[in-house]
């Protein structure tokens, strides 16, 4: 199967590869997976104190199309608001990769990526306001 | 159970009135029976549809009916047997393939069942995404350090993963025979299935070891 342009430039030279410290408050991790074909993507964000995503990596263990669906969306997160990151929908990136109909799954899995790394940071601000109203409460 | 199912053999062969062995061909005249669409492979074999299975009795059956069906020995001096000869050879190697093995069988007991595809569900138990995830990290620093002990390693804690996980999946076949909780059982299943595949991915990408006395990755 041929892989677009965009596909190649994105597997050979992938965009924000790496790791943040899953333990950062700031930080949040999605951790999504393809049954089909074993393909794994871990997908990562930091925000600022106005939920904007101030940097994102990712690590995925997959085919060319995956690698550049998630490496695409770190560089698409970047920069927008939490809210704005929700958006992105997988056709977008299907679109821009000219990913073929047998990869589609590639690009779905960047996206629930993206949502399983927000709502991974949801939780964890939902968890510290609540210790905060706690320990308010306790004191 | 899928509708379009097709549990019941023909009694007797059209031809020859002999009893109906299989229903796909008379194993008495060798008259071929063109597959109903979405024909149950256990009814294919006339095994009972369930998990616990003779695999020995799959394997007699499968050499028996490709003497019965094979291209290679059927009559082939009308086109229509050649059809049916083809497209029974196909389905047949498809059907044994898929009932062989535990973890396919199992699949299949699921699609008949009507229950979730890893389209439907890409669910897994618990924290199994994490711990493929941090194996897969472990392989590419084992890799580059060319630590053959660690390999051999990470290739058991795999395997162990995959045995447990074909244990769970064997326990949720059977249980798909009880209408119990049924719905929660597919489920289950679904999940465990959606793991083996991973545990199988990952296994089979392990980089095979230069160990000593032969050992290969399957040992």
């Amino acid at each position: 199967m041929a892989y677009s342009d965009k596909v190649l430039d994105h597997f050979n030279h992938p965009r924000n590869i790496g790791v943040l410290d899953k333990n950062d408050p700031n930080v949040g991790t999605g951790v999504v997976g393809a049954p089909e074909c074993g393909d794994v993507m871990k997908l990562q964000i930091k925000v600022d104190a106005d939920n904007r995503i101030v940097d994102a990596k990712f690590k995925t263990f997959g085919c060319g199309s995956a690698i550049a669906s998630s490496s695409l969306a770190t560089e698409w997160i970047k920069g927008k608001t939490v809210d704005q990151a929700l958006e992105i929908r997988n056709t977008d990136i299907v679109r821009e990769l000219a990913l073929p109909p047998v990869k589609i799954h590639c690009s779905v899995l960047a996206e629930d990526a993206i949502r399983a790394a927000i709502q991974d940071i949801k939780e964890k601000q939902t968890a510290s306001a609540e210790a905060a109203t706690g320990s308010l409460s306790e004191s | 159970m899928n509708d379009k199912s097709h549990k019941t053999l023909p009694a007797r062969c059209m031809q020859c009135s002999a009893p109906m062995e299989y229903p796909i061909c008379c194993t008495s005249c060798g008259t071929l029976i063109p597959p109903p669409d979405g024909l149950d492979f256990f009814v294919m074999f006339n095994l009972p549809t369930r998990f616990d299975i003779d695999e020995g009795e799959l394997h007699r059956k499968y050499l028996s009916l490709s003497r019965n069906i094979h291209p290679d020995i059927v009559d082939k001096s009308t086109d229509q047997n050649r059809r049916n000869s083809l497209q029974l050879s196909s389905m047949l190697n498809r059907a044994y393939e898929t009932l062989r093995g535990p973890v396919s069988r199992a699949e299949y007991l699921l699609v008949l069942a009507g229950g979730p595809s890893p389209r439907d569900d890409r669910s897994v138990p618990g924290d199994t995404l994490a711990k493929i995830m941090v194996l897969r990290e472990n392989i590419e620093v084992a890799q580059e350090a060319g630590d053959q002990v660690a390999l051999q390693q990470i290739r058991r804690e795999v395997a162990d993963h995959g045995e447990n996980t074909l244990t769970e999946i064997v326990r949720l076949a059977r249980a798909l025979e009880s209408d119990a909780q049924r719905d929660k059982t597919m489920k289950e299943l679904r999940r465990q299935l959606n793991a083996m595949q991973y545990w199988l991915n990952l296994g089979e990408q392990l980089p095979v070891a230069c160990t000593v006395g032969g050992k290969g990755p399957h040992d």
